[in-house]
């Protein structure tokens, strides 16, 4: 009887000392397939795509944009967050667009990506172009988030030319190495 | 209480104790030669064979020349092998109602009886529920002496015993202890005698009476007996040093001790070619992990460690989610609830209906409430995956409930952490737990050195020379050793 007592405080004890209450429902989260951030007029913006499904389920084939500003990045993400309709998910996102102001930032965005630690093999690439328009879509055929399909496309660039795959640790290492052009180019960055 | 010294308060007593059962007849006959002696048989009329009480009693009863001493008749006037004598009158009440024939003569203070038993009885058949492809095709029945004779043809020695004990106040039920002398161990076989005798009870309707009452672990959800309808595998347990009961009027029997391994083993497994065989048992050990396992996991990811999805599978779980009015835990509890309503209508069902039942349960109702947003497809795929694996290994089914609604809940509310704790615990649980008295995990302990040829793998049949300790001092089976 003893034994059994004392497995069930045990288990009542790992309950009430998990996380179970914290939980929230997968539908509660907007997913967030890429995130730009850039650094102006000392703030911080960040610009989150978030991918919806669309009537037949083809997920990302719909996007919608949040933008936030603030004095640091994470700042700047959480007021990204309060304006999506629910709790904004990054630690899933596939691409990271920085921009060209935001690289004198190192130190933030090394702590920032440190942080996200569960996503160090998303794709970095820096942008001399406005970081919310490389998010948007240009195109009205193509069939997924910008941001996914962005990323797809700098993999195979990278794979092509036999650069470094642009990951976030690469990233961290040496600053990445390709970057898009005024042009809206891939390419290689010339300090890489 | 032995027999009256009269033959009319013998009769009287019969009478009397059968009094308002109006199958019951005595029958008083005369004998030609030697009209004096009275002599009555007494019987039970639907459960005797008429002919043999006729052509092998009554007849000879009636024209033999006997006289009033019960060992002459004994030897003259009764054509059967089984006629004995019966001291215990109580005893003779049992052995009528039971489908024997009692015959008194004279004043005799015992009386004759004959194992008429004439019942009507099902054809030897494959078993339903244990079905072969390559094997054979015969299963117990409800008759004790064809499932005994069942046996007795696949083990033909003289060690084999059948030690019949009768259970159950009202019942009478007769069963046998079957075992092999020299291979099964005197300890194991006294142990099962004496919690059978400690068994108090009206009545024995199966053999899962019997079982209740004497595993070990009696409230566990796991089983700690073995339960076969088939011969074949009955025999073998026996030629491994386990010990069988064989109930009168069930089809199916026991086995003691039972190994947790023998859950995921099946008759095929010996009719096949080990390596073909092999894959099924693997297959089967995977399907009963992962019938808990995968579930919780899904829940665990979906709830608590979303990042550890690979994106696209988020994105997409996320997008079907999208709409669906409850939450995913509740989903998850509401279609395992609807498998099990489907899987039990489907299991009374003639098969006929039950095909029909399956084709509405899982196709049309399941794509009905994908499409409806009722429910999401990844839930529905994961549940289904998990309910056909769970009825893999038929034997566990009523564990997998309960294993995968405890992994379930811990998923939920502790993750993936949780999930590894109850598999701990279901791990503890299985080592804790024993079948008369031999712990079912005992081939995975470092004692079980010898025999582990047919656990995860089962060796070539030349290989598998030993037998277990815990059941058999007698290890030493085939080969050279």
């Amino acid at each position: 009887m003893i034994k059994k007592i004392s497995v069930g405080i045990v288990l009542l004890l790992f309950i009430v000392l998990s996380s179970f209450i914290k939980y929230k429902d997968i539908s509660k989260y907007d997913i967030v397939s890429g995130i730009a951030v850039d650094f102006e007029d000392d703030k911080w913006t960040a610009v989150c795509e978030v991918c919806l499904p669309s009537s037949t389920n083809d997920f990302g084939s719909r996007a919608e944009y949040v933008k936030g500003t603030g004095f640091t990045l994470a700042d700047a993400l959480y007021n990204a967050g309060l304006k999506s309709t629910n709790i904004l998910y990054t630690e899933s996102a596939q691409l990271y667009v920085i921009g060209e102001n935001a690289l004198q930032k190192s130190d933030e965005l090394e702590t920032f990506f440190m942080r996200e630690d569960s996503n160090l093999r998303a794709t970095v690439v820096t942008s001399q172009q406005n970081i919310e328009k490389i998010l948007q879509k240009e195109k009205e055929g193509e069939t997924r988030a910008k941001s996914l399909s962005l990323a797809e496309k700098i993999k195979a660039f990278c794979k092509q030319n036999g650069y470094d795959m642009p990951h976030v640790m690469n990233f961290l290492k040496d600053g990445g190495s390709v970057g898009i052009s005024n042009d809206g180019l891939i390419e290689r960055r010339v300090d890489a | 209480m032995r027999f009256f010294n009269s033959f009319e308060k013998n009769t009287e007593h019969f009478r009397n104790s059968f009094a308002g059962d109006d199958l019951f007849t005595i029958k008083i006959l005369k004998n030609e030669h030697n009209p004096d002696i009275k002599i009555a048989i007494a019987l039970n009329n639907c459960m005797v064979n008429s002919d043999v009480v006729n052509r092998d009693i009554i007849i000879p009863l009636c024209q033999m020349p006997i006289t009033d001493d019960i060992n002459s008749v004994l030897e003259l006037g009764v054509f059967v092998f089984s006629a004995k004598l019966c001291d215990d009158i109580d005893t003779g009440v049992i052995n009528v109602a039971s489908g024997d024939t009692l015959i008194f003569i004279g004043d005799a203070d015992k009386a004759i009886t004959v194992d008429t038993k004439g019942m009507k009885q099902r054809d030897v058949s494959a078993p339903d529920t244990e079905q072969s492809v390559q094997g054979p095709a015969e299963g117990f029945n409800e008759n004790i002496v064809t499932s005994l004779s069942l046996v007795k043809k696949r083990v033909m020695t003289s060690a084999l015993k059948n030690e019949f004990v009768t259970l159950g106040k009202q019942s009478n039920s007769r069963l046998a202890v079957c075992y092999i002398e020299g291979v099964a161990k005197k300890e194991l076989v006294d142990e099962l005698k004496n919690r059978l005798n400690s068994i108090e009870t009206d009545y024995i309707g199966d053999t899962n009476y019997i079982a209740e009452f004497i595993r070990d672990n009696k409230t566990s959800f796991i089983k700690t007996y073995g339960r076969t309808s088939r011969p074949d595998v009955f025999a073998s347990k026996l030629l491994e040093g386990r010990v069988g009961v064989i109930l009168n009027g069930s089809p199916s029997a026991l086995t003691f001790p039972y190994l947790f391994i023998e859950n995921f083993q099946t008759p095929d497994d010996y009719y096949l070619n080990c390596w073909y065989a092999n894959i099924g048992r693997i297959l089967r050990l995977i399907g009963f992990y992962l019938s808990f396992l995968v579930p919780a996991g899904f829940l665990a990811l979906t709830l608590h460690h979303m990042s550890m999805l690979p994106p696209e599978w988020l994105y997409s779980i996320s997008a079907s989610r999208m709409g669906v009015p409850v939450p995913i835990v509740l989903e998850m509890f509401l279609l395992f609830g609807v498998f099990e309503i489907l899987r039990e209508t489907g299991t009374r069902m003639p098969s006929s209906i039950g095909l029909a039942l399956n084709v509405v349960g899982a196709i049309i109702l399941g794509q009905a409430a994908v499409d409806a947003k009722l429910v999401s497809a990844p839930s529905v795929i994961v549940v289904a995956f998990s309910g056909v694996m769970g009825l893999m290994v038929p034997n566990l089914k009523g564990a997998v409930f309960y294993i995968r609604l405890a992994m379930l809940l811990l998923a939920t509310v502790s993750g993936l952490p949780g999930v590894f704790v109850g598999f701990m615990l279901l791990l503890i649980l299985l080592c804790n737990m024993s079948s008369m008295g031999v712990p079912i995990m005992y081939l995975y302990s470092f004692f079980a050195k010898k025999g582990r040829s047919d656990t995860f793998f089962r060796a070539p049949i030349y290989k598998m020379n030993y037998r277990q300790k815990p059941f058999s001092d007698n290890i030493k089976r085939q080969g050279r050793v």
